[in-house]
């Protein structure tokens, strides 16, 4: 009896095993493995058998120009692997695994097509489109000058930022207080928060003299109204219960507001932040178009006017990563710090 | 002597221009430590009557007096506790009773506060859930997790709206008689519970208030040492029931006839 119970349990173990392992093999991670790995192919290959092996395979239909050679491989392998990495990373900690392998596969199908077309067959225009080896090797060659720009942009995104979320806060308390307010300044954010801020940073720029000034006034207004709605909206929605449960504890005012209204709108705040930082990074970028000496939009606009468009895929790159970052941080605050809901 | 006083009030609310008469010439004295429902159709001004001894509400004619004095605000010397959901719902069960205590205590520290809380919500019958969000409670533990809140107060008056109006019946019974005990432990508070539930009324109070609307009909005194099981009436409470049954019947046909 005892001896068949632990047949069974045996079983029972080795079949979850097998499911296990059946479960972390998924049919798409292989198709993802596989991309990855002939993506290391054509970047290894050189340049003539790609070209024997398309000849072969068409019958000479294609006959590949000769074009210029990458001086160096390493950095785009390196952000191969690094993508890799990532992605065995999401598979392995994260939860939706097909997603992830999805992913994987249309960014390394992705790179190996540029690869393939572009540094192997060369049948792609040879200005307009960089080859990736040399794209990613912006990062070595000119590392200074990237993080100098992301590190303006930043540093003006978070000044925009922060002096927006702070005076929408402050003051949507204050309105979504207040009906009498309410009722004048609600219908006014209504008309104004629509109008897209980035209009204004031509004028900005002329009116205030400063591109400083002009690119945090445009990240202010493309964030100060819709998150002022939100806050006046959050205050106006609170229970009343709620409510006067807080003012029958006979509490003092900063108590209201520090232990009762922020805590309350805290999550409306983070979970904002989702949206409007891309946003707002949105806004900077294209404001930096104009007029700006440095930053990511300059980086980007000023690379394009010398046709140096290896240097302006590089730049797309790194704003792509800024922003991805910059989500997942957010994502990150939100999980740590929202623990309640209603 | 009376700890609770309502003087010729009357009450009106403005709603998209149109004003409302809630409370005409109320005239009510609440006796200290006494158990008072307000029983009633909904709409007929008892939930009113609670909003101004909580001073959330202000007569627009008359006074309501405290202990002598007229009521100004809400203030810590009343504690209330509403139908389903008036919990902070940012603060875990032993947080929300822990902030009451430390806002209407001062001078308590935060360790004592917290034991104080625990002690609470283990009276209550909620102890192992004091870490969880009120989100993650069902409509019954959050009332109780209420009841210790408004405990944490330590208000010598404790103001019920239809505490457990929405709560099926089986544990409305087990919390109407925690509320019991708990009142009956702590001695001398004066409650004010409004309910349109008879049975409610019947094992709860010392008096019965019945309100039609604007106006008070009728109080009916009950007996202090009577069984408070709904099942097994003595027969002057089960009298008692059937005049307030025949009221509410009364004032349901007044009503419709009305409308």
């Amino acid at each position: 009896m005892m001896a068949d119970l632990a047949e069974t349990q045996k079983e029972i173990a080795k079949r979850e095993e097998h499911e296990k392992h059946e479960r972390f093999i998924k049919p798409s991670f292989i198709v993802s493995n596989a991309l990855f790995l002939l993506t290391l192919l054509a970047i290894y290959l050189p340049a003539d058998t790609m070209v024997e092996i398309v000849r072969t395979i068409t019958f000479g239909a294609v006959d590949a120009p000769g074009g210029t050679v990458p001086a160096s491989s390493i950095e785009f392998y390196v952000a191969v692997l690094i993508s890799w990495g990532l992605f065995m990373w999401r598979y392995i900690a994260g939860g939706k695994k097909r997603s992830t392998c999805n992913i994987a596969s249309v960014v390394f199908l992705f790179f190996l097509i540029w690869e393939v077309l572009s540094t192997d067959l060369k049948i792609t225009h040879p200005v307009l489109i960089p080859l990736p080896e040399n794209v990613f090797a912006v990062f070595t060659r000119i590392p200074g000058e990237l993080w100098q720009n992301v590190y303006t942009s930043l540093t003006l995104l978070a000044q925009g930022f922060l002096t927006s979320l702070v005076a929408a806060t402050v003051i949507g308390l204050f309105v979504g207080w207040l009906p009498k307010v309410r009722e004048t300044v609600f219908p006014i954010a209504k008309v104004l928060a629509p109008i897209p801020a980035i209009v204004f940073t031509p004028y900005l720029v002329l009116l205030l003299h400063s591109f400083r000034f002009a690119a945090i006034m445009v990240i202010f207004l493309g964030i100060f109204w819709p998150t002022l709605m939100n806050t006046i909206l959050r205050v106006e929605s609170l229970d009343l219960r709620i409510l006067d449960s807080a003012k029958m504890m006979g509490l003092s005012t900063p108590t209201m507001i520090f232990r009762v209204l922020l805590p309350y709108l805290y999550p409306t705040i983070v979970t904002g932040l989702k949206v409007q930082l891309p946003a707002a990074m949105l806004m900077l970028v294209m404001a930096e178009m104009y007029g700006a000496s440095s930053g990511m939009g300059y980086f980007i606009i000023n690379y394009t006017n010398y046709a140096n468009y290896t240097n302006v895929v590089a730049g797309i790159i790194v704003v792509g990563i800024v922003v991805t970052v910059l989500d997942a941080l957010v994502g990150l605050l939100i999980r740590k710090t929202v623990k309640w809901s209603e | 002597m009376p700890s609770i006083v309502f003087k010729d009030v009357d009450y009106a609310y403005v709603d998209a221009n149109e004003t409302f008469e809630a409370l005409e010439n109320v005239n009510l004295e609440i006796e200290d430590g006494e158990f008072l429902c307000l029983v009633g159709h909904s709409g007929c001004g008892k939930s009113t009557m609670l909003s101004l001894i909580a001073g959330l509400e202000h007569p627009t004619r008359g006074e309501v007096l405290i202990d002598g004095k007229p009521i100004t605000g809400p203030g810590p010397d009343r504690s209330i506790v509403f139908q389903n959901y008036s919990l902070f719902p940012w603060q875990t069960a032993v947080k929300n009773v822990r902030f009451a205590i430390q806002q209407t205590k001062k001078g308590a520290s935060k360790a004592e506060a917290d034991a104080k809380a625990r002690e609470l919500l283990e009276s209550v019958g909620v102890g192992e859930a004091a870490d969880r969000y009120p989100f993650q409670l069902s409509g019954g533990m959050r009332q109780r997790v209420a009841i210790a809140r408004a405990l944490a107060i330590d208000a010598p008056t404790m103001l019920l709206d239809e505490p457990f109006g929405a709560l099926d019946p089986m544990i409305r019974r087990r919390l109407q008689e925690m509320l019991l005990d708990l009142w009956e432990g702590s001695c001398c508070k004066t409650a004010v519970f409004v309910t349109h539930d008879i049975d409610e009324a019947l094992i709860l109070a010392d008096r019965i208030v019945f309100m039609e609307p604007k106006h008070i009909i009728k109080t009916f005194a009950l007996p202090k040492d009577r069984s408070r099981n709904v099942d097994d009436l003595d027969a002057a409470t089960k009298a008692i029931k059937d005049e307030v049954l025949e009221l509410f019947e009364a004032t349901a046909t007044g009503r419709e006839e009305e409308e």
